[in-house]
């Protein structure tokens, strides 16, 4: 295997959305919890695709579009495309609101819903 | 026995327990049905005005204030209340002439099920006559969950006796391999593609006896023994069709189409809608013309929004929800939502089937009517009620 | 449902025999039909390994669970929808207006239930793999996300 697909900064793949019985059962309980992140901020990536561009399960990702980003956990799963990437609808998924993204290996700590809607805080 | 209001399923067969106020166990309910009884006293919503807590009296008499003072309102969401709720939002939004919409985005198909251009049955009917069945864009395993043991591939029914092992077909088409995909194995297919309306042209074409793939032509075979089969639209084949009228004739040719649509009611808002103004969504009172929630947002038309049991920022692009800042938001919820963050009147509401009752649509058409175990003073129909008399 | 591939990978991977087995696969195996207990791996408990015994323990737990019934379910992969209930051939036999039919089933002690969300087993004695030792998959075939196993399956 190439050794410079280690180094590949950014990966542009196509976002599917889909709802995601987990997020929807935490969604209903309570959007502010901490459960509710962990199953909305997460981003699926088929197994094949995370093999090509190096990702690895549980690792934390900047994930872009249209200049705007958050970081999300990365979940290498046989549910997603396999030309893509795949997010449990959501606010995240909402503030992407792309069918295309940029991912990249991030060094931070996952995006809260407040940094998403922080604008309007009263 | 309770009706469960997790997705449009509405499973009527559901038991709970209860420790007083608490709900403690919850029998044969799904995951996300579970959840809505065991945690409904979570996260619930307060009346706030201007983000300052507040009574209720006060934030419903404020709305009524700002609806009074408002150039054009839009009322929106509805697809996770009673059809009783629904009826009055309609009403109030004539009342004042308003817009009217909702979430979900099945609204052409099911326009097109209304007016009996695409044939449609029942639930029942599938479970009992059911050979093919095809689920087209949706991933129910996740969406609704219980659909496919109560309701088609596995459960027995009357000339199904041997269920999915040797009386039914299982067809599932996806951009990827869900999990319902996974579900494919014995007498079934799963076809993944990234063309649907390529598909559906494929599929006429091997139903007129043409050339296609070998799947296909396996598909239309099992089609061709019975006279019973059923496909399920998603909002996945939604996007991925560029034009409705290949599909329907595909499902003409086929047999019948239940809309995968998850929201409890959404049923309920289209056919109410259709019976009372002919159209069954988008919907503006004011001139009598179509008119789209987000466009209107967008077009700065609107000055004060009405949300009725929905959290637009967790489903909606992110330059609408923007606009949402710039305008008055009255919304009803029963629990804490991105809305109610950002809302400038929170009225909080009771959760349909636990705390109230009413009816709701299933997915096919069928009527259910609610079972609730408590009842709550607010619900969407009085405090809806309330505001409409106060206009 | 963890596999002893699952489990070796978070071994120390060295075959260094301290265990009694000749590798650490081997360990990986015997750990999980309990013929082997976490602690005979001696490497294993040194701080350095912290964090893969701490997963292996999470992974044994849902093992322990099966021990008494033979199934094992992994509640946090269960979106409850109750297939496998519908599909058991001996709730098809014994519940046909309910469970057969694709309703929550009506009998007293079923072999699984769907409750407060995710499936449970509440009666494995009527199990046919038990009872009758028949190779019947039903509800593992049935499942997408491998919640419900079987132990023996391995």
């Amino acid at each position: 295997m190439l050794r410079f697909t280690k180094f590949l900064k950014k990966v542009e793949l196509k976002l599917v959305t889909f709802r995601d019985g987990f997020q929807v059962e935490v969604a209903k309980k309570d959007k502010f919890s901490d459960d509710f992140v962990d199953r909305s901020a997460v981003i699926f990536i088929h197994p094949e695709t995370a093999r090509t561009f190096g990702f690895k399960d549980e690792q934390i990702v900047k994930v872009s579009a249209n200049e705007r980003s958050i970081n999300v956990r990365l979940r290498v799963s046989e549910i997603a495309p396999k030309d893509g990437a795949l997010m449990p609808k959501s606010l995240y998924t909402s503030y992407l609101s792309s069918d295309k993204v940029l991912i990249e290996v991030a060094d931070g700590v996952i995006t809260k819903p407040e940094e998403i809607i922080k604008f309007n805080n009263r | 026995m309770v009706v469960c209001t997790g997705c449009s399923c509405l499973c009527d067969d559901v038991e709970v327990e209860l420790d007083g106020e608490r709900v403690v166990k919850v029998k044969h309910a799904c995951r996300i049905g579970a959840g809505i009884f065991l945690n409904y006293n979570v996260s619930r919503a307060e009346p706030m005005v201007n983000g300052k807590p507040t009574d209720i009296d006060e934030a419903v008499e404020k709305a009524i204030e700002i609806l009074k003072d408002s150039r054009k309102v839009a009322i929106y969401g509805l697809d996770n209340t009673t059809l009783e709720a629904q009826k009055i939002a309609i009403d109030l939004a004539e009342k004042i002439g308003a817009m009217i919409d909702n979430g979900s985005k099945f609204g052409r198909l099911v326009e097109l099920m209304l007016k009996n251009e695409i044939p449609t049955t029942t639930l029942e009917d599938v479970k009992d006559y059911a050979y093919v069945i095809v689920y087209w864009g949706c991933d129910v395993h996740n969406s609704m969950p219980r659909h496919m043991s109560r309701y088609t591939y596995y459960p027995r029914g009357k000339k199904r006796q041997r269920g999915y092992e040797e009386d039914r077909f299982l067809v599932v088409v996806d951009v990827r391999r869900s999990h319902t995909a996974m579900l494919a194995k014995k007498n079934a297919v799963f076809i993944e593609t990234n063309d649907d309306q390529k598909l559906v042209r494929e599929f006429i074409c091997a139903l007129n006896g043409g050339v296609a793939s070998r799947e296909v032509l396996r598909i239309v075979k099992e089609v061709k023994k019975s006279e019973f089969n059923v496909v399920f639209g998603g909002e996945g084949l939604i996007k991925g069709l560029k034009n409705l009228e290949d599909f329907v004739e595909f499902v003409k040719m086929f047999g019948y189409f239940i809309p995968a649509d998850y929201h409890p009611n959404s049923m309920g808002f289209f056919r109410t809608m259709f019976e009372r103004t002919g159209r069954v969504d988008s919907y503006d009172f004011g001139t009598d013309s179509e008119m789209s929630f987000e466009n209107a947002l967008i077009n700065g038309q609107i000055d004060t929004v009405l949300i009725v049991a929905d959290d637009p920022p967790n489903s909606m692009p992110f330059d609408v929800i923007r606009k949402l800042a710039d305008v008055n938001t009255i919304v009803l919820d029963p629990k804490r939502s991105f809305t109610s963050k950002i809302a400038d009147i929170v009225i909080p509401s009771a959760i349909s089937g636990v705390e109230c009752g009413g009816t709701m649509i299933r997915s096919d058409g069928v009527c259910v009517e609610l079972k609730p175990i408590f009842k709550s003073k607010f619900d969407d129909v009085k405090i809806l009620r309330r505001i409409e008399r106060g206009l | 449902m963890p596999s002893p591939m699952d489990i070796y990978k978070l071994l120390p991977k060295t075959n260094c025999k301290l265990c009694g087995e000749q590798t650490c696969m081997s360990f990986a195996f015997k750990l999980i039909t309990r013929e082997k207990r976490l602690e005979d791996c001696k490497p294993l408990l040194s701080p350095e390994f912290g964090e893969q015994r701490r997963k292996i323990e999470e992974m044994l737990r849902v093992v322990e669970k099966a021990t008494e019934t033979g199934l094992v379910v992994n509640e946090d992969l269960c979106i409850g929808c109750g297939s496998c209930i519908v599909v058991c051939p001996v709730h098809v036999y014994e519940d046909p207006e309910g469970a057969g039919s694709g309703f929550g089933v009506r009998l007293e002690n079923p072999i699984l239930i769907v409750e407060n969300g995710v499936v449970r087993v509440v009666n494995v004695e009527l199990c046919r793999r038990y009872k009758e030792k028949t190779i019947c998959v039903a509800c593992r075939e049935n499942c997408p996300t491998s919640a419900i196993a079987f132990l023996e399956e391995l």
